[in-house]
C-alpha cells in the first residue's frame, strides 16, 4: 500500500484536503484536483493508480471524467465517492469500470480496505 | 396480542382494506367504498328504467288489446243473444209460412162453397193434422163475419164473429193471438183472406194449440238460462214467459221501430232481474221474437277476457322487474367492481407519485447533508489520526508539546470528544443513507434464504435494545419452511425497522411474539400468481402502546411519525416500499393499550438455477 498514488477528485476542497492528508499520513501519495479538466491533466503528466472521485462537480461530471479515463488510461483504477449516489448513478459507474461506489460520509478504514484489495488484485 | 372484540375489528377494517387496496388486492367489501348507497340508488334508477321501458310498450299493447277487442267481444256476448233471436225467429216464421200456406191451398183448391161444409172441412182438417203438427180447427167465415163452416173441438158454426175482435184482427192481418170466449185458453189464429168470384173476401181460419207454439220456443242446443218469448209490435206476450208473465201481458219497454240494427236491450223483469234482451223481427207478420238472458252470464266472456288481459300484465310485469332488478345487480357489480378498480389505481398512482416526489426531494437533501457531514468525518477522523500519532510518538508537526502532553493520556478528553463527533456522524450518515435508499428505485437482487434464520439475525442486531427493556421475545417459527427467494439486505431492512418499532412501542419486560407459517394463497392476492403458489407470513406481535385508528392509516406514509423529534418517520414507509418489491404485502392491526400485529406475506417463488446459492 506505501508508495500508492491515489488522486481525489472533488470540488469540496475541504473534504479533499483533509482526506489527502490523513492517506498521506498512512503512507500512500494522494494528489487533488477539484474538477475534471484539472483531473485530467494530472492524470496526463502523472497517472496514478486509484483516482477517488464524486460524481457531481463543476464543468465534466463524474460519469463523464470516469467515461474518459476509462478511454486513456484503462490501467487507472476509479472509485466514485458521492455524496448523493443512486442506485442509477451506482450501476451506470460500474459498468463504466468503477471498481466501487461509496457514498459519502465514508469511514477512513472502509476506503483503505478498498484500495488495499484493489491494490492487492 | 389478539384483537379480537368486535369494536376492535370495526377500528382496524378501514386501514386494513385501504392497504389492501394499496396492495392492489381489492376487497369485494362494498362498505369500504362508502358509497354503497350511491349504487343502490343506481341499482334502482337502472332498474326502473329498464322495467319501464319494457313496461310501456307492454301497457300500450294491453290497452290496444283492451279497446280493440272491448266492443267486439262484447258485440259477440250481445249479438249471441241477438243471433240466437234470429234464427228461432226464422223457425217461427217458417212454422206460421208452412201453416198459412196450408190454408192458401186449400183456399185455393177447394172454394169457399165447397170448405163451408162443415163435414169436408173435418176431413179437411183431419188431412192438415196430418201434414202439419199444431192445428187445433178450421173454419170458414164469409165477409160479414159468420162461421160458414167449421171443423173442431168447439161449436163455432153458423156463429156471428163480426164484433168479436179477433175476426176484426184476422180481416186485417194473417195471424193474431187472442183469448176467444169461446176457449179456455189464448189461442193463436192464423188466416187466409181470399177473394170470391163475386168479389167478396172470405177467410179460412185455424187456430194453433199454444203447447206447439211454445215447443218451438225451447229448440234443442238453447243455452240454459235463455228464455224465447214471441210479443207483438205492440209488446204484447204472444207466449208465456217465467220473467215477463203470462200471455197476453205487456212488456214493460219499446222496441225502436224500424230501427235497422236492433241492439240489445237491458231491462229489468217483473221479478226486478237485470235481464238482457236480443231480438228479431218477423217479416212477414207482426211480431218479435225475444231471447232473454241474465246479463251476468252474458259478462263472462268480456271479464274473462279482461281478467286475462290484467293477469298477462301482472305475470309479465313481475317478470319484467326480476329480470330487469337482476340483470341491473349484474350490471352494477361490474360498475362497482371497475370503480372499485379505478379507485386502487388512481390511489396507487397517486402514492407512488408521492413516493417518487419525496423520494427526489430525500436524495437531494440527503446529497446536500452528506458532502458537509463527509468533511466533519474527515476531520474528526484527522484529529484522531494526529492523536493517535502523537501517542505513537510520531512526530507532529504544527501542535505544540502541550497539547501532544494532553494527548497523550489514552483517555483524553479529546479523544473521547472524537468518538462521539464520530458517533454523530454515524447517526447522521444512518439518516442520510435511508433518505438516499428511499429515493432509489433499484430492482431487488435475489436469494435463497432461511426465513427463521434471518429473523434471528435482525434480531440479534437488536439485542442491546432488546436488553435494555428487559424485553422478552417469544418465537413460534415454522420448522418447515422451503427457502424464500428474496433481497438479503432489504428483508434484513424491513424486519429491523418492524422490529425496532415494536421495541420502541413496548414497555419496560414487554413482549414481542414473531411467529412464520407457509400458507395457501387465495385466488387474487399475488401479482403474478404462479402453479401451487404459497405465501411466507411473518407474524410480529407486541403488547405495546398500539396504535389509534387514525394513526393506522397513515403509518405507512413516508414522514409520518408519532415519536416527534427523533423519528423520521421513513421506516415503515420504506419497510411497505421493500415488502412490495418483493411481491409481498403488509397488513396491520392494532389495539390501544394492547398491542399491534404486523403480518408480513412474501410470495413463495419457484427457484430458478440462477438463483440458487
Amino acid at each position: 500500500m506505501k508508495g500508492l498514488k491515489v488522486l481525489l477528485v472533488d470540488d469540496e476542497i475541504e473534504f479533499i484536503t483533509t482526506l489527502s492528508e490523513r492517506l498521506v499520513l498512512r503512507g500512500i501519495h494522494a494528489a487533488m484536483a477539484t474538477d475534471g479538466e484539472s483531473a485530467l491533466r494530472r492524470i496526463e503528466k502523472d497517472p496514478p493508480n486509484v483516482v477517488i472521485m464524486d460524481l457531481l462537480m463543476p464543468g465534466i461530471n463524474g460519469l463523464e471524467l470516469l467515461k474518459q479515463i476509462g478511454a486513456r488510461n484503462s490501467d487507472v483504477s476509479v472509485i466514485l465517492l458521492s455524496g448523493r449516489g443512486t442506485e442509477e448513478d451506482c450501476q451506470e459507474g460500474k459498468l463504466l469500470g468503477a471498481v466501487d461506489f461509496l457514498i459519502k460520509p465514508v469511514d477512513i478504514n472502509d476506503l483503505l480496505n478498498i484500495l488495499k484489495k484493489n491494490h492487492e488484485s | 396480542m389478539d384483537s379480537t372484540g368486535i369494536t376492535v375489528q370495526e377500528s382496524i377494517r378501514k386501514p386494513l382494506k385501504f392497504l389492501d387496496r394499496l396492495n392492489g388486492f381489492s376487497s369485494a367489501d362494498p362498505a369500504v367504498f362508502s358509497d354503497r348507497k350511491k349504487y343502490l340508488r343506481l341499482q334502482r334508477n337502472i332498474t326502473l328504467l329498464m322495467f319501464c321501458s319494457a313496461m310501456i310498450p307492454l301497457l300500450f299493447v294491453e290497452l290496444l288489446f283492451y279497446f280493440q277487442y272491448e266492443s267486439p267481444v262484447r258485440h259477440s256476448e250481445h249479438s249471441g243473444i241477438g243471433v240466437e233471436a234470429e234464427r228461432i225467429r226464422q223457425d217461427y216464421e217458417l212454422f206460421l209460412q208452412e201453416r198459412l200456406s196450408g190454408l192458401r191451398s186449400l183456399a185455393a183448391f177447394y172454394g169457399f162453397e165447397q170448405l163451408s161444409d162443415s163435414g169436408f172441412l173435418a176431413e179437411r182438417l183431419q188431412i192438415l193434422k196430418e201434414e202439419f203438427k199444431g192445428f187445433e180447427d178450421l173454419g170458414v167465415l164469409d165477409h160479414r163475419g159468420l162461421m160458414r163452416g167449421y171443423a173442431g173441438p168447439y161449436s163455432l158454426e153458423d156463429r156471428d164473429f163480426s164484433n168479436s175482435k179477433w175476426f176484426q184482427k184476422i180481416s186485417r192481418e194473417q195471424t193474431c193471438c187472442v183469448r176467444a170466449s169461446h176457449a179456455a185458453q189464448p189461442l193463436f189464429i192464423l188466416s187466409v183472406r181470399t177473394i170470391s168470384a163475386k168479389g167478396q173476401p172470405w177467410f179460412v181460419r185455424a187456430a194453433i194449440l199454444p203447447e206447439v207454439m211454445a215447443t218451438l220456443a225451447s229448440p234443442p242446443g238453447l243455452d240454459t238460462g235463455m228464455e224465447v218469448l214471441l210479443t207483438n209490435r205492440s209488446g204484447i206476450l204472444q207466449t208465456p214467459s217465467i220473467r215477463f208473465g203470462p200471455i197476453l201481458n205487456k212488456l214493460p219497454f219499446h222496441f225502436e221501430n224500424k230501427s235497422e240494427k236492433p241492439g240489445p236491450i237491458e231491462t229489468v223483469d217483473i221479478h226486478g232481474e237485470k235481464v238482457q234482451i236480443g231480438y228479431s223481427r218477423f217479416r212477414e207478420f207482426d211480431y218479435v221474437l225475444l231471447t232473454v238472458r241474465s246479463p251476468l252470464e252474458e259478462k263472462t266472456a268480456w271479464s274473462l277476457f279482461s281478467k286475462e288481459l290484467l293477469l298477462i300484465l301482472l305475470v309479465s310485469g313481475g317478470l319484467i322487474y326480476f329480470l330487469s332488478n337482476r340483470l341491473a345487480g349484474a350490471m352494477i357489480q361490474r360498475i362497482q367492481h371497475a370503480d372499485e378498480k379505478k379507485d386502487l389505481a388512481f390511489r396507487e398512482l397517486e402514492h407512488s407519485h408521492k413516493l417518487s416526489s419525496i423520494g427526489r426531494l430525500a436524495a437531494g437533501v440527503a446529497h446536500e447533508i452528506n458532502n458537509p457531514l463527509a468533511i466533519i468525518n474527515q476531520k474528526v477522523g484527522l484529529i484522531r489520526d494526529l492523536i493517535e500519532c502523537s501517542s505513537d510518538g510520531t512526530e507532529l508537526k504544527g501542535i505544540s508539546e502541550s497539547i501532544t502532553d494532553i494527548t497523550r493520556s489514552p483517555d483524553c478528553k479529546i479523544y473521547r470528544l472524537t468518538d462521539e463527533i464520530v458517533n454523530a456522524v454515524v447517526r447522521c450518515r444512518s439518516i442520510t443513507h435511508r433518505l438516499l435508499y428511499f429515493s432509489s428505485r433499484m430492482e431487488p437482487s435475489k436469494e435463497a434464504m432461511d426465513l427463521n434464520e434471518l429473523i434471528r439475525e435482525v434480531l440479534r442486531v437488536l439485542n442491546h435494545a432488546f436488553l435494555e427493556r428487559q424485553a422478552k421475545v417469544d418465537f413460534d417459527l415454522a420448522d418447515d419452511l422451503p427457502l424464500l427467494h428474496a433481497d438479503r439486505g432489504l428483508l434484513q431492512q424491513a424486519l429491523f425497522n418492524i422490529f425496532n418499532n415494536a421495541v420502541e412501542a413496548i414497555p419496560v419486560k414487554g413482549k414481542i411474539l414473531v411467529s412464520t407459517r407457509l400458507e395457501a394463497v387465495r385466488t387474487g392476492e399475488l401479482k403474478q400468481p404462479e402453479a401451487g403458489a404459497g405465501v411466507f407470513v411473518v407474524n410480529i406481535e407486541d403488547n405495546g402502546e398500539g396504535i389509534s385508528k387514525e394513526n393506522l392509516e397513515q403509518i405507512f406514509e413516508p414522514f409520518f411519525t408519532t415519536r416527534m423529534g427523533y423519528g423520521t418517520g421513513l421506516g415503515l414507509s420504506i419497510t411497505y416500499g421493500i415488502i412490495q418489491k418483493q411481491g409481498g404485502w403488509i397488513q396491520v392491526e392494532s389495539e390501544l393499550r394492547k398491542g399491534t400485529r404486523f403480518s408480513i406475506f412474501l410470495p413463495l417463488q419457484t427457484v430458478s438455477s440462477k438463483t440458487l446459492p
